[in-house]
């Protein structure tokens, strides 16, 4: 019985921007997709993998600039493993375009799949692979594999970029893959990119996921799939974490501002918080001064303890109590805008949102007036 | 406050003083025509109080009288705060100001203080022209126009009314906490907007100005990308050109039809070699048939050419022999000539000889008879020259006229020196014993004559010795002058080596007599040597001397020959005319032979040639018969035609052939083809180029990430985006809140002027019914709402306008009345513009106010103000 032991990885996007981010986040994150390539490259050794395939989506874009090739090629020669580079929709081939740039760049040890043909992957192991060749196409990329042909006993482990036919409920989605590939095609294993988390599609196909996370909206860490394969038994994968940051979206709903601490301490419990980008959608409905206080500790407290942090505050409704409004003053210029200000907070709408602002930071303004008074 | 009196003098207009003391405390209405100084009563009044006593600026310097240098003087009475006050102040000279009051007189600054503490003034700027600080008279003393605009009230009546205002109402707007917010929300909206415009500053615009950036980045960087797709895509079309083209060019049916098309050239070529071959045959027939016709025309010729020849040769030879005949005739008469001309000749030569011979022998004879004079004469010459060697000898000795004449002179001159020495000198003779010897002056002397001439010891052997002594006056110089013409003398005798001069005479004369002898003797020896050419002897003794030393002696005379020559050289002469005569025979013969033979020659050729001409021709007639006779000839002539007609036909074929297959045409088609292929293989060159350019193109371009770089300027311009929509809802916010501020502090302000307007409004409504006055922060006058809407003071009639500024003026007097302020209104020349249902409800007004307070009311409208109960002041 012929078995293979391979390092499925996928969807690097080398090159991502990240545009969005402050410019120090930035560089981490654009680093840290780097650093990814190091960490595959250690799972490979510390499994004995000699063969690492890449599912397509290497780059983040089509022409990604030489600095990210060169880094990313300098940083996979150096791996005593063998690269099997991929694109996939969001690099994909075409005639003179970046493969044949990465082609000139890259290092021995990295190979650089561009035809559709079985290639061998080590001795009784081919690779049937499926680069794309468009951003999006109808047909199915894999459709080719089942007329390949390898030599009798060989295993035969199939390499593809797309979105398996069960996933959108509309089935519109481009570079469609049947989810009976790998027997249809009579695959020892089906690698495939595409989905950035992990997913198995019944017992020869999986998605390994990226290595680094890239978005909001997958909790864990980025990982790869070391994969045995094996000609008659299905592959046994395992998951091997690569990832360094963790990208959390937290709904923090408020009722008393004590709330607060709690949720950061359950958050501190999540991992390291220099790692972590959070995403906060803050809801609830609080007293004027509970607001304040809620958005100055996340704005002064928890911003500087994670990576990066980003609040959406929208859903956090302030209703001043009659303290709160007798601190803006009880009689007066002061108190009569403080009073226009909240009824037209309460009408709701945008023109009710940024009256609850105004009113919010007339407050803050009256806070911070009385607290110089009092110094 | 009260006025009383007022008294002016050199103020202006009125140079001479003038004092108003009937003034009401009520309603005071002066009413006077214009330019008769109303206005200069109110602007003494204001001087009075307003204007330091001690300034001397332009205005105070107008209030000169004009062309006047006086002093400006005014007296005020007045009542305030229920006491009567007395104000003197003069202007320029001798300034002053007196204030006297119920508690004495103040003067000086400390009245001016005093007058300012009581009527609640403060000491306005060195032009006294400050209104802020004139407090409520400035404000209610309203100047002829000033009173049309709706003006602020100056800083000391809003400072009172405001005093007055936080005590009546009892509520702030916030004070300085309200202010501070206010402040801060100001300034954090003025960083982001301007506070007036609302233009975008600070963050906000560097936000906008980011976003426009990003968004000029990133359609920067998507036509950058556009531009690299496009060279991908220009580069994937050419790469497929290329295929198309190289297809082409590797074409089998191409190929195939271009391989037929050769084969069709072949075959052409091939027709086209059958055609000229048969044009060939063709011309070789002609060429075969024209031969055959010129063989039976050559023998034709050859036989004719043979028959005159024949002919020729006889009538040459016929020739020949008759010229030979004639030559030997000629010859055989020549040769009989040649022996006549011989004949003579020997007989000539002959004689010649004889006579020769005879002339040799005369010759001879001549020259032995010449040789024998010259002996002879040599003889002769001998005995003349040895007398010419003597006679030149002789000659030799003559002496020359000059030596003889200085040897004359000479011998004269010694032989008068010795006649003066003979005179002087002392001979002594002196005569010796044998062996006695004899010394002169010491000296041993043989001589034994002496001529003395000096003093001279002589001394005679032992015997002893004398002395001589010449006479006196003889000198040794007749002595040597003696012996200096003796010896000039000899040596002239010895130069011409003679003894004398009378032997030199005579020697002379002789020498002259042989030179003459001598010429005479040399003449004879030319006679005698004449020479002779005979025997080759020239003239001259040495010719003689020379050819005799040669000769033998032999003095045999020979004998004399008897030949005669002269009948010798007769037959001599006459043997050569005869020999003369047979030569012009012989010579006129041998010019006829060799005519002869000259025609005998050119006959034998003419003859030769035609023998020739006769064998050539006979050769020739039987080569050509040689090629066949003549039947056979004409047999072979009419094949050759036949021959040449069917070349003809196969030509005519071959032609047909080759006109059916076009090898031009197919060559054509060919090169068509060719040149398809070639400008295939161009192109294909050319896509190469462009394809290795657009390669470089998308590497170089590539290698910088124009998707990449897109993406990321995408992003940017998201980001740049967000930042500033955050910026801008804060802007918003603050806009807001600064709003809602604004409006609160309206609101505040309105509820606290509401004493203010509440007092006003009693006026105005009864003069514009239903209209509400807004006061601004500094309490002015900012709009009025009618009929629901606010209208700005600005946009208000003139006439509606002073009515308002009355107005709001006496609301505020009320106010400050109220307080206790002293208080007074003065209006000069008002209400022009109003109508006369306004002004009646105008002057119903100031009445009503007049029972508060003094009105004084200035106008020249007579008219207007006539229904006026009011005190009426005449100037």
């Amino acid at each position: 019985m012929a078995t293979i032991k391979i390092i499925h990885t996928a969807d690097w996007q080398l090159g991502k921007p990240y545009g969005r981010f402050p410019q120090e986040v930035r560089s981490a994150l654009s680093e840290a997709r780097l650093d990814a390539i190091d960490r595959i490259a250690s799972a490979a050794r510390d499994t004995g993998a000699g063969q690492v395939l890449v599912a397509g989506d290497v780059f983040d874009n089509v022409e990604p600039g030489n600095r990210v090739v060169v880094q990313a090629m300098s940083r996979m020669g150096h791996a005593p493993v063998t690269w099997w580079l991929m694109p996939g929709n969001h690099d994909h081939l075409r005639a003179g375009g970046l493969w044949s740039r990465v082609r000139g760049l890259a290092p021995p040890n990295v190979r650089v799949i561009d035809r559709s043909e079985p290639m061998e992957l080590d001795e009784g192991a081919w690779l049937l692979p499926a680069p794309l060749e468009h951003r999006r196409t109808r047909e199915d990329p894999t459709a080719l594999m089942v007329g390949m042909a390898t030599p009798p006993g060989a295993l035969r482990i199939g390499l593809a970029h797309g979105s398996i036919t069960d996933f959108g409920a509309s089935g519109e989605s481009p570079n469609q893959i049947p989810p009976d590939r790998a027997r249809t095609a009579g695959l020892d294993y089906l690698a495939l990119g595409d989905w950035h988390g992990f997913l198995a599609v019944g017992d020869r196909t999986a998605y390994s996921g990226t290595p680094e996370i890239d978005r909001f909206g997958r909790e864990d860490a980025g990982a790869c799939i070391e994969a045995i394969v094996r000609t008659t038994d299905s592959p046994v994968l395992t998951r091997r974490s690569t990832g360094r940051y963790r990208w959390l979206e937290r709904r923090w709903d408020f009722v008393e501002a004590d709330d607060l601490a709690a949720a950061i301490e359950a958050l501190r419990g999540e991992g390291a918080l220099a790692d972590v980008l959070l995403a906060l959608k803050l809801s609830g409905t609080v007293s004027l001064a509970n607001r304040v206080g809620i958005t100055a500790s996340l704005e002064e407290q928890l911003s500087l303890a994670v990576r990066h942090l980003e609040v959406d505050a929208a859903g956090l409704i302030a209703r001043p109590t009659a303290e709160e409004l007798a601190e803006i003053d009880v009689q007066g210029a002061l108190a009569g805008a403080a009073a226009v200000l909240r009824e037209r907070a309460g009408a709701g709408g945008p023109d009710g949102e940024m009256a609850a602002a105004a009113l919010e930071r007339l407050y803050v303004e009256a806070l911070r007036f009385d607290r110089g008074a009092a110094q | 406050m009260i006025l009383n009196s007022l008294e002016v003098a050199n103020f202006r207009k009125f140079r001479d003083p003038l004092k108003l003391s009937d003034f009401s405390p009520g309603l005071n209405v002066i009413v006077e025509p214009n330019e008769r100084g109303k206005s200069t009563l109110l602007e003494a009044l204001r001087a009075a109080f307003f204007i330091r006593y001690s300034a001397k600026h332009e205005l105070v310097r107008s209030f000169m009288p004009h062309g006047d240098d006086v002093a400006p003087r005014i007296a005020v009475e007045f009542a305030a705060g229920g006491k009567s006050w007395m104000l003197q102040k003069q202007f320029l000279r001798a300034p002053f100001v007196r204030l006297t009051g119920p508690d004495g007189r103040r003067e000086s600054e400390a009245a001016e203080e005093a007058l300012q503490e009581l009527l609640g003034f403060e000491r306005g700027n060195n032009r006294g022209t400050d209104p802020e600080t004139r407090g409520p008279l400035g404000m209610l003393w309203v100047e002829q126009a000033s009173a049309l605009a709706v003006e602020t009230p100056n800083r000391i009546v809003r400072d009172s009314v405001r005093s007055i205002l936080e005590a009546e109402v009892g509520a702030v707007t916030g004070g300085k906490r309200f202010d501070a917010i206010r402040n801060s929300v100001e300034t954090s909206y003025a960083n982001l907007r301007t506070a007036r415009t609302g233009q975008s500053r600070g963050e906000l615009a560097a936000a906008e100005a980011r976003l426009a950036a990003a968004s000029d980045a990133r359609q920067a960087a998507e036509t950058t990308l556009r531009g690299y797709e496009h060279s991908l895509t220009e580069l994937e079309q050419a790469r497929a050109r290329l295929r198309i083209i190289e297809r082409d060019l590797a074409d089998p049916e191409a190929a195939e039809l271009r391989r037929k098309l050769e084969e069709d050239v072949k075959a052409g070529q091939a027709v086209q070699l059958r055609l000229s071959i048969a044009e060939a045959e063709h011309g070789r027939a002609v060429e075969i048939e024209k031969a055959a016709a010129g063989r039976v025309e050559a023998l034709q010729q050859a036989e004719s050419r043979a028959a005159a020849a024949a002919e020729q040769e006889r009538e040459k030879r016929a020739a020949y022999e008759s010229a030979k005949a004639a030559a030997d005739g000629a010859s055989k008469e020549e040769r009989t000539l040649r022996a006549a001309l011989d004949a003579r000749s020997a007989d000539r030569e002959t004689r010649e000889v004889a006579v020769a011979a005879a002339r040799a022998r005369a010759t001879a004879f001549a020259r032995s008879i010449s040789t024998c004079r010259a002996r002879d004469s040599r003889t002769a010459l001998t005995e003349l020259e040895k007398q010419e060697r003597e006679l030149r000898i002789e000659a030799d000795g003559q002496i020359q006229q000059g030596d003889l004449d200085g040897l004359a002179a000479r011998e004269k001159a010694v032989v008068e020196a010795r006649a003066r020495f003979e005179a002087g000198a002392v001979r002594i003779d002196v005569e010796l014993a044998d062996g006695v010897s004899l010394r002169v002056d010491g000296e041993l002397s043989e001589v034994r004559r002496f001529d003395a001439l000096s003093v001279t010891r002589f001394a005679i052997g032992d015997a002893g010795s004398f002395v001589v002594r010449p006479p006196a006056g003889v000198g040794r110089s007749i002595e040597a002058e003696l012996a200096a013409a003796e010896t000039q003398l000899a040596a002239k005798l010895r130069e011409l080596a003679v003894s004398s001069h009378a032997q030199a005479l005579t020697r002379s004369e002789r020498a002259r007599a042989a030179a003459r002898q001598l010429q005479a003797v040399r003449r004879q020896i030319a006679a005698a040597c004449p020479g002779d050419p005979t025997i080759g002897l020239a003239p001259g003794a040495e010719a003689l001397r020379a050819f005799t030393a040669a000769l033998a002696d032999d003095d045999a005379v020979p004998l004399m020959p008897d030949d005669d020559i002269g009948a010798l050289e007769a037959g001599v002469s006459s043997a050569r005319a005869e020999e003369a005569a047979a030569m012009g025979r012989q010579d006129e013969s041998r010019g006829a032979l060799s005519k002869a033979e000259a025609k005998l020659a050119a006959a034998a050729a003419d003859h030769a040639s035609s023998v020739k001409e006769e064998q050539t021709a006979v050769f020739n007639l039987r080569a050509v018969r040689s090629a066949g006779e003549k039947a056979k000839l004409e047999e072979v002539l009419a094949e050759a035609q036949s021959s040449r007609t069917k070349k003809f036909e196969a030509l005519g074929a071959a032609r047909d052939a080759a006109k059916n297959l076009q090898v031009e045409a197919i060559q054509r088609r060919l090169t068509n083809l060719k040149r398809a292929a070639d400008k295939a293989a161009e192109e294909r060159l050319e896509l190469v180029r462009q394809i290795g350019s657009l390669e470089a193109t998308v590497s170089r371009e590539g290698a910088i990430g124009p998707a990449g770089v897109a993406k990321e300027a995408i992003e940017e311009e998201a980001a740049a985006r967000d930042a500033h929509e955050r910026l801008r809802r804060e802007a918003d916010v603050l806009g807001m809140l600064r709003g809602a501020l604004n409006d609160a502090a309206a609101q505040a302000s309105r509820t606290f002027l509401a004493p203010v307007s509440k007092r006003a409004a009693r006026y105005v409504e009864r003069l514009l019914p239903g209209c509400a006055l807004t006061f601004d922060d500094e309490l002015g006058l900012t709009s009025i709402g009618r009929a629901g809407t606010d209208e700005a003071c600005g946009g208000l009639s003139r006439g509606t306008q002073e009515q308002l500024a009355i107005l709001t003026r006496l609301a505020f007097a009320d106010l400050l009345l109220e307080d206790g302020a002293p208080v007074s209104l003065i209006l000069d020349d008002p209400l022009v513009y109003s109508d006369d249902v306004r002004l009646e409800a105008m002057t119903d007004i100031v009445l009503e106010a007049s029972e508060r307070m003094q009105v004084l009311l200035l106008t020249c409208r007579s008219k207007a103000f006539r229904h006026l109960d009011a005190n009426r002041i005449v100037l």
